[in-house]
């Protein structure tokens, strides 16, 4: 997900928390402190929601080192060098049962102009393929049509031993911005794994570092109620970024030290998908306004909203039952049917226009690409 | 309401629209500059003209303003605290020969904002209503989230190339460091501009003037005087070949990001229109442009509407709050007459976009660079001078200096809007600052 959307699924895992702490302890001491005095905590939701996003790119992108760096500049392009440093650190992978780092540098021309070139593994034929492409126009990557190469000079191919294991798609694009750098792990008897932008979603995006952050809640208002729920949305503000990122394909590496690899997202959306964005903010948004609707009935009693559905449940009903009652009326009015309505219509005119879905391993590639130097945050 | 009133209301609009449009071609200079002396001139004189007719006339001036700005912002590189997001592609558009595309694509996503204006802001009177209820006791962390967000939000722009991790480190932080010390100048210039009238007392209404313009306009002209560029020949293409899907997209980005800074103090255009276009996942020049003249317009337009709106009557923006000081709106006969000056003004100050860039574009690259961006500086100093005296110029060259950072470090430049968010802000949680800094 953009990082937009990892900011607001914050704060609105932090707005959910206050107002089950606001019950939990009684007498409005937390929505009095929000309302009354002003308290900025709900912030720390969403501060804690972009985080992950922020380490990794801000701190654990520069911490990864390589083996090999791969630069070429305009005057010295070189698609075998490309091939052959890529085909040696996967055979030494395997050879010397260690994690070989490759990092792909882009080739830049001018400050809007970059050199494109592709990188393809083909694991069948145990070979990977350079080919050198145009050069480009910054961000909306439009090629100029005279600076191709001849196909001698713009293609080259190396063989590897190993067996390799890539779960991205075929073709990796190298233009803008920062290039993608590839970990290839030893996996078992000449077998090995590759993964692409290896410093992504590893311990930056795990259930571990939510819990080693939440006591900041403390730091910040001592073990008041304010404090222990400072604890609750740090780790669950921070949680739900790893919540969100999981339902895309990719997932992240969840509880470090313990575990390594990143387990498989649920498959569920692509992360740059426009759609999922958007659905995302709306019910966040939605949310975030039934929560502080909450807060205010809570405080002053009145209930701007007033859900159809609580009329059936007479007047002598707790505020939990309220809470629950009006929040089900709420989803079912308010954001099922613009969700389900949109999702329809959007369904039916791709259908009808042919549009072709991406495979998994095209969407698990575009979503990692889009990440590289924080396009998608 | 007669016929002739009605056709009087018309007349005033495209009065108000003509005015705007000739004075947002200037360079550095804001509607609200000029409509605050409006107002002045309309007190004087005792207000001899009948009040819904001088809030039409303001309203075409605010409208044609919001479109026609563009013109200075991307043939002058001129740009506002809401039009700076778009300098960057615009500019690239400009060098490339396609400005007049540029502006086109800004102009329809303004327009299209218009019509979001006119048809949904009454369709939607009692939501907005009820959700401003209910919003308006927690402005001060939803104004805080969005700093946090403008804050964590930047990710470094380095191109990967490191000696070790340490060099790595130091590499990406400059920038980032360079857009947090941006903000903290801004915020403190803010703080200072906001609780102490450093501008002659008979200019204090136009004391944000001066750090907008430094921030944003002045920076921007000494950037294109101190860097090397050409504008080509420019292409006056006749339509500007955009996907529906993009245009659609760009637009209700846009209109959505306007809309949530007319709602909130605070936050303008440009925040509110990168916050959407975040929020809706855009991708590509084309759609971004759309989407940010989108956001301008409702930004703009969207507060007055919103100021009419039967139920609601928010004050947002200095016109608002000007036409408070004389006009009350009352019926909903009123607002739907103010949305009809809205599609009106709109509608005349798309076509007015239209033929002033074709003007534009067909000559700009016949005079040199440098001395377009000389001959702006020196209207914007003028400007600022007769508007602010000396001490405007004096904080002027401060803010010029603070927006200058963003620029030479490729930081964000939204850091310098500081200027404004932090102290309103600080004010609505409760937080005084100003002690710090001598200023009561």
């Amino acid at each position: 997900m953009k990082g937009f959307a990892h900011f607001l699924a914050g704060l609105t895992t932090a707005t959910f928390v206050v107002v089950i702490a606001n019950m939990y302890y009684g007498q409005n001491i937390i929505a009095t402190e929000i309302v009354v005095h002003k308290a900025l905590i709900i912030i720390l939701g969403g501060i804690f929601g972009i985080l992950p996003d922020t380490i990794d790119f801000r701190f654990a992108k520069y911490l990864q080192r390589h083996d090999y760096e791969v630069d070429m500049d305009e005057w010295s392009l070189d698609p075998q060098l490309v091939a052959d440093t890529l085909a040696k650190a996967i055979d030494q992978a395997a050879e010397e049962k260690r994690e070989v780092n490759v990092m792909l540098h882009t080739i830049k021309i001018s400050s809007d102009q970059w050199r494109q070139y592709t990188v393809r593994f083909d694991t069948k034929n145990k070979k990977v393929i350079c080919d050198i492409g145009p050069i480009i126009s910054g961000f909306e990557k439009r090629p100029y049509i005279n600076s191709y190469l001849p196909p001698e000079k713009s293609h080259a191919e190396a063989s590897f031993k190993a067996d390799l294991e890539y779960n991205y798609d075929e073709v990796t694009h190298v233009d803008i911005l920062s290039g993608p750098d590839f970990s290839f792990f030893p996996e078992g008897d000449n077998k090995v794994r590759a993964d692409f932008i290896p410093w992504h979603r590893r311990w930056g995006h795990s259930i571990t570092l939510g819990v080693m952050l939440a006591p900041i809640g403390f730091m910040l208002y001592g073990f008041t109620p304010m404090g222990w729920t400072a604890f609750w949305i740090i780790m669950l503000g921070y949680w739900s970024h790893i919540l969100t990122d999981h339902f895309g394909l990719m997932g992240s590496n969840m509880l470090p030290p313990f575990t390594t690899k990143r387990v498989p997202g649920f498959k569920v959306t692509r992360s740059m998908s426009t759609l999922a964005n958007v659905y995302t903010n709306y019910l966040n948004v939605l949310l975030v306004i039934f929560n502080i609707n909450a807060l205010n009935y809570a405080l002053a009693g009145k209930d701007y909203l007033s859900m159809h559905w609580l009329s059936y449940l007479g007047e002598n009903i707790s505020y939990s039952e309220w809470y629950v009652v009006g929040l089900m009326n709420y989803i079912v009015y308010y954001i099922l049917p613009p969700i389900i309505i949109s999702y329809l219509l959007v369904s039916w005119i791709r259908r009808r226009k042919g549009v072709k879905e991406l495979t998994d391993k095209e969407a698990r590639s575009a979503e990692q690409l889009e990440e590289i130097g924080g396009v998608n945050v | 309401m007669t016929i002739w009133y009605l056709l009087l209301c018309i007349v005033f609009v495209l009065i108000g629209a003509l005015i705007g449009s000739a004075l947002s071609m200037l360079p550095g200079l804001h509607v609200y500059n000029v409509i605050g002396f409006f107002l002045l001139f309309y007190f004087s004189a005792g207000l001899v003209l009948d009040s819904m007719l001088m809030v039409l006339m303001l309203i075409g001036m605010l409208v044609s303003y919001a479109f026609v700005f563009t013109i200075p912002s991307i043939y002058f590189s001129a740009p506002d605290d809401s039009t700076m997001f778009i300098l960057m592609p615009s500019l690239r558009y400009l060098k490339e020969g396609r400005g007049h595309e540029a502006v086109l694509l800004i102009a329809s996503g303004a327009l299209i904002g218009v019509l979001a204006i006119v048809i949904f802001v009454p369709l939607f009177m009692g939501p907005l209503s009820i959700v401003w209820s209910i919003v308006s006791t927690h402005l001060h962390w939803i104004i805080g989230a969005v700093i946090a967000y403008m804050l964590l939000s930047e990710f470094p722009k380095d191109f990967g190339r490191h000696k070790n991790p340490l060099h790595g480190l130091k590499e990406a932080w400059k920038t980032i460091l360079a857009g947090y010390l941006t903000f903290f100048l801004s915020a403190i210039l803010g703080l200072i501009v906001f609780n102490k009238t450093i501008v002659p007392a008979e200019h204090a209404f136009q004391s944000l003037m001066a750090p907008l313009i430094g921030l944003f306009a002045t920076s921007s002209i000494i950037l294109n005087l101190i860097s090397k560029y050409e504008i080509p020949e420019q292409n006056i293409p006749k339509s500007i070949d955009t996907k529906p899907k993009e245009l659609l997209h760009g637009a209700v980005a846009g209109s959505s990001g306007g809309l949530f800074a007319a709602f909130l103090p605070a936050v303008t255009a440009g925040v509110g229109g990168y916050m959407a276009s975040h929020g809706f996942a855009q991708k590509g020049d084309k759609s971004f442009l759309v989407s940010m003249g989108a956001s301008r317009v409702v930004y703009y337009v969207g507060a007055i509407a919103l100021f009419f709106l039967p139920v609601l009557h928010l004050r947002r923006g200095a016109l608002a709050m000007g036409i408070n000081l004389f006009f009350t709106p009352e019926s909903v006969q009123q607002f739907y007459l103010v949305d009809m000056g809205i599609a009106i003004a709109g509608l005349f100050a798309f076509f007015v976009v239209v033929y002033a860039s074709k003007f534009l574009a067909r000559r700009i690259y016949k005079i040199n660079p440098k001395t377009l961006n000389l001959i702006v500086l020196g209207i914007v100093i003028l400007i600022v001078y007769f508007m602010t005296s000396w001490q405007g110029l004096l904080i002027m060259a401060v803010a010029t200096a603070i927006g200058l950072i963003p620029v030479l470090f490729n930081s964000r430049r939204s850091h310098c809007l500081a200027v404004i968010l932090v102290p309103i802000w600080l004010n609505m949680s409760g937080i005084s600052l100003g002690g710090l800094f001598g200023l009561w």
